[in-house]
This record gives C-alpha cells, sequence and structure tokens, in this order.
C-alpha cells in the first residue's frame, strides 16, 4: 500500500525545540511565583520477538518498542490543578517518533462529589484505556487486545473538550465515582488512517492517498461503584459520531484512482469488574461496539455495495488473575479473545461476503512477570500465544468485487521484554 | 513428653501476647504536620487519600501522601486501603503519569521525609509511631 508520509523530521525537531525553550523560559518564572511545578517521566524500552511469518508485523521475527514521556503539574490556586504530558512511542521500523500532546488540561475540583476538567483530556474507559501505554501500571507489557487496542491510541485515549467527575461515598456501599466527557478529537490524519488500515486489512493491493479523518463530537462517560469488600465494578460508553474517512483509493496495481468517502457512528460499551483478595488481583472486562448509520461513497460504485457500509457489532473480553508476591514481585495471566463480527464468530461469513479485517477473529493467552529492580527501574517479561483468522485463496479483496477464499487459523508464539525507567 | 491441654494453650497464649507487643511496639501511624488543622480523618477518607481519590484537604491544599520504608508501615498502607502494596504503586504510577494527582513518595531516610513534610503543607506521612516528631500531630481514625 503506498501512504504520502507526514514525516517531516525537520518540522519535529523544530517542534522539540520550541517546546524545550518554552519550558525551560517558563519553569524559572513558575518557581518566581511559587508555583512549582512537579515534573515526571519515564522512558521504556522493549523487543516483541515472534515465531512465525504471521502476528504483529507480518514476515518480522522481531519488533522493537520505544515509549517515553514527560509531564508536569503545578497548583495554581486552591484545589486546581494544571498538567500536561507529552509522549513519544515508536514501535517497529517506523521512523515517525513525532512527540504528541497526551494531555494538558486546568482542572478544578468544586468539591469531592463535583469537579470540572478543561482542555486536551485523556478518557476514562474500562480499567486501562486511561493509561494504555503505561505499562507501569500493570503486570502485562500488552494489555488484552480484545478490549484494549493498541494500534487506537492515537484514536481513542485523549479528547480536546470538558469532562465533570466526581465521587460520592456510601456509610455502607462503599464509594460511587463518575467522569462524564464530551469534544472532538484533534487527528493526525495520516497516523490515524495507518492505524486503521493496519486493523482493517489484511491484504491490500490498491493505493489510498491524501486521507483526511473527520470525527463530529465524541461524549461519554464511566461510572464505578467501589466496594467496601474488594469488589470494584465499572460501565464505559463512549459515542463517536459521523466519524469519516476520505481519500484517493485505487482498487488494485493499474486501476483509475477514485474518490473514496465513507462515515459512520461508532458507539462502544464496556463493562468491568475487579475483585482484590489479598495479594490476588481478578478482572473480567466485556466490550462491545456497534457501527451504525454506515454509509461509503466510490466513485461509479453503488452505495454499500459492498457491505462495508452496513451496521456491524463486535465485541471482545478478557478474564485476567495478578498476584502481588512481594512488593517488587508480580505475576500475572490472562486470556482474551475478540471478533470483528459477533455475528459471524467463526468467520464463514466473511470468506465470501467481507473485507478480510486483520483484527477479524483472534484469542491471545498471556503469561507475564513483572520485577522492580530498583524504585526507579522495572524489567517485564512476558510470553503470548495467539491465534487469528486468515483468508487465503485470492487475496484482492475490494470494495466492489468478491473472490472465492478460505479460512485458516494461524498460531503464533512470541515473547515480549522490556525495561522502563522512570523519576 | 506430651503437653497438657492447659499448658498449650497457655504457651499459644504467650506467644499471642508476645506477638501483639511486638505489633504494638512497631506500630505505624498516620501523621501531618502540626500546621495543619485537620482534626481526623476516617477510614474511608483516609483508604481514598491512599489510593489517590482524596485529593484535597478541606483548606484546599493537596493530599500528598509519603511513607516510610519499613514492612510494617507498608503493611498499615495495605490494610487500610485493602490493597496489596504492588497494585497501590501500579495505582500511584497511573495518578502521576494521567496527571490525576501525585505518586506516594516512599522514604528510606527519616530526615528526608520529615523535610518533605515540612515543605509541603498537605503530606500526610504514614511512620512508625516511634518516629513521631514535636512538630507533628498524629491523625486520628475515625472507623
Amino acid at each position: 500500500m503506498d501512504f504520502q508520509t507526514s514525516a517531516n523530521k525537520f518540522a519535529i525537531l523544530r517542534r522539540w525545540l520550541v517546546a524545550l525553550i518554552l519550558a525551560l523560559a517558563v519553569t524559572p518564572c513558575l518557581w518566581a511565583i511559587d508555583l512549582k511545578p512537579t515534573f515526571r517521566g519515564f522512558v521504556s524500552g522493549g523487543i516483541l520477538l515472534q515465531d512465525g511469518e504471521q502476528g504483529l508485523n507480518e514476515g518480522e521475527q522481531h519488533v522493537e518498542l520505544f515509549e517515553a514521556a514527560l509531564n508536569a503539574s503545578i497548583f495554581p490556586f486552591d484545589k486546581t490543578l494544571i498538567s500536561g504530558q507529552v509522549f513519544v512511542f515508536h514501535l517497529g521500523d517506523d521512523d515517525d517518533i513525532d512527540p504528541k500532546l497526551d494531555y494538558l488540561y486546568l482542572d478544578h475540583e468544586v468539591t469531592q462529589e463535583f469537579g470540572l476538567r478543561a482542555g486536551r483530556i485523556r478518557r476514562k474507559e474500562g480499567f486501562f484505556l486511561e493509561t494504555i501505554d503505561i505499562d507501569a501500571t500493570r503486570t502485562f507489557i500488552r494489555l488484552p487486545a480484545g478490549v484494549y487496542v493498541l494500534d487506537l491510541r492515537d484514536i481513542n485515549t485523549s479528547i480536546d473538550g470538558f469532562s465533570v467527575y466526581g465521587t460520592v461515598d456510601t456509610e455502607n456501599w462503599g464509594s460511587f465515582s463518575y467522569d462524564l466527557y464530551g469534544g472532538d478529537i484533534d487527528f493526525d490524519d495520516q497516523d490515524v488512517f495507518d492505524a486503521i488500515s493496519t486493523i482493517a486489512f489484511q491484504s491490500f493491493e490498491g493505493t489510498f492517498t491524501n486521507p483526511a479523518i473527520g470525527l463530529d463530537t465524541i461524549y461519554g462517560g464511566q461510572l464505578r461503584w467501589y466496594s467496601n469488600f474488594g469488589l470494584t465494578l465499572a460501565y464505559s460508553y463512549a459515542r463517536y459520531n459521523d466519524f469519516s474517512i476520505r481519500g484517493d483509493m485505487s482498487l488494485a496495481e493499474g486501476l483509475p484512482v477514485q474518490d473514496y468517502y465513507s462515515e459512520s457512528s461508532l458507539s462502544w460499551h464496556v463493562l468491568s469488574s475487579e475483585y482484590v483478595m489479598d495479594d490476588w488481583v481478578f478482572r473480567a472486562e466485556y466490550l462491545a461496539g456497534r457501527s451504525s448509520d454506515g454509509r461509503v461513497f466510490l466513485d461509479g460504485v453503488p452505495p454499500n455495495s459492498s457491505g462495508f457500509g452496513d451496521s456491524t457489532n463486535l465485541d471482545g473480553w478478557y478474564v485476567s488473575a495478578e498476584r502481588f508476591i512481594s512488593d517488587k514481585l508480580s505475576i500475572g495471566t490472562y486470556y482474551t479473545e475478540y471478533y470483528a463480527d459477533s455475528s459471524d464468530r467463526d468467520g464463514s461469513e466473511l470468506v465470501e461476503d467481507r473485507l478480510v479485517s486483520n483484527m477479524h477473529n483472534f484469542r491471545n493467552l498471556a503469561l507475564g512477570f513483572s520485577y522492580q529492580w530498583r524504585e526507579s527501574t522495572l524489567l517485564k517479561m512476558e510470553a503470548h500465544w495467539q491465534q487469528k483468522l486468515r483468508i487465503v485463496g485470492d487475496s484482492r479483496n475490494t470494495l466492489t468485487e468478491r473472490f472465492p477464499s478460505s479460512r485458516v487459523y494461524d498460531t503464533t508464539l512470541g515473547l515480549a521484554f522490556k525495561v522502563t525507567l522512570s523519576f | 513428653m506430651r503437653l497438657g491441654r492447659r499448658t498449650v494453650t497457655a504457651l499459644l497464649g504467650i506467644v499471642l501476647i508476645f506477638q501483639g507487643a511486638l505489633v504494638c511496639e512497631a506500630r505505624s501511624v498516620f501523621v501531618i504536620h502540626a500546621q495543619n488543622t485537620v482534626e481526623n480523618l476516617n477510614d474511608v477518607n483516609l483508604a481514598g487519600i491512599i489510593k489517590g481519590e482524596v485529593r484535597y484537604w478541606e483548606n484546599g491544599d493537596p493530599t500528598r501522601l509519603a511513607f516510610s520504608s519499613d514492612a510494617e508501615t507498608i503493611k498499615c498502607l495495605e490494610s487500610e486501603s485493602q490493597i496489596p502494596f504492588g497494585r497501590l504503586k501500579n495505582i500511584w504510577t497511573r495518578l502521576a503519569f494521567t496527571g490525576r494527582g501525585f505518586k506516594a513518595k516512599r522514604f528510606q531516610n527519616d530526615s528526608d521525609l520529615f523535610l518533605f513534610m515540612k515543605k509541603n503543607p498537605g503530606a500526610l506521612a504514614c511512620i512508625p509511631e516511634s518516629k513521631v516528631q514535636d512538630w507533628m500531630t498524629i491523625v486520628p481514625i475515625s472507623r
């Protein structure tokens, strides 16, 4: 697939330098007016090893991983916080390490029961979306992909908007917390399109250039109940209104380039439960997603002729157990499954009727260890067994024509190692 | 030699009393700077502060949790929050990197912990009772 690259290393370098100069200029001023900022950060490096030709990146035996973040917080007034974080993420051979503003917001807590947050904020969804890229917050390196899709982090973690939140304590029933938000998302069109195409297409021999991603609004929230006996339950909801993709598409090499436009609204529901018993933490989460009001326009092709614009239901789930053996060592395991179309769990309809999704149907079993070597150094190791549906036969998957093919399950074994330094 | 039931009971009692005395001797308490005006905390609020859910005192100062590194203090934090210490560390890291609060500060050295408390008026420290200083107030926990 040919994509126009947006990576301009000089522009990236310039942005880093401007940010550094601003930080150097602003910090002494904050100290001078007694607004001492608190800085935190981490640098993390790792490697994912896989045994076969199929896997995270087809044909690769190993994938390198690098993450770094720097954040700062100040309290300018009573119960008021300003906090921001810059984040860099790099996976595989991609040379684009464009830093992203993860969040930058003003937070004022009126009472414990009611607070307001405005700016670029991170969404709460399930137990981990807020920290999907910060593995120091859990035993596992890779979260269960049936519920948390790392490729979507640029799309679904931060929004530009506002949120209201609070916690209500009860005498006998534990406490309830809520977090409601609304806004839109500042997309890097190319990054988002790359992520979507990684997930959406197992094989596509055409080209797609000049991608433009649009979103009308996003809103949602989370309600959590913390019991007095170690059980936590949560429900999260998110609605993406009029999510659209526009671009120039050629269905196969040599075919003419056509205007492409697709649009749909997406709803996500996540049910979460966690139970803490002594040194053990047990979790289960279930994701259900639905796309609706979908429309696809391609020059010369009747709308929705491929079935791509139809409403679809996806779902995924996992169960996990972690044991904190000591304050330094923890061990955990999870099993997860994901289905891009919950009405076609074995992929039989997909063979005849659908575009082949890279994540149509998979299952993953993981076993991970986390060891805190020193206060600032975290070492992790993780083993994975994964099965993923793949369509073989004629690999031309187009929006307009269907080709005979059949399905197989690829089994992949993987190992991941990671070191994180934080301060 | 066979021990009678009474002897075994008496021995067990002595062990329990001795163990209790050790626990009392090493008891950890929550303290604040005497200038902070917090009069008492209930156990729900205390658990909320440990988990980072209660972020401010009544006067608006941020609640900054600090603790000494001894085993009894760590047990005390686990017991008050009902969360294993390894998981608590994960929660504190999440607070730090989502900007929603502060990571609790762990101190190996008493003088560093005392300095932190003097610099941060909203600091709440969990330390062995034997280390409480004149300028600190032990916070009573109502249950």
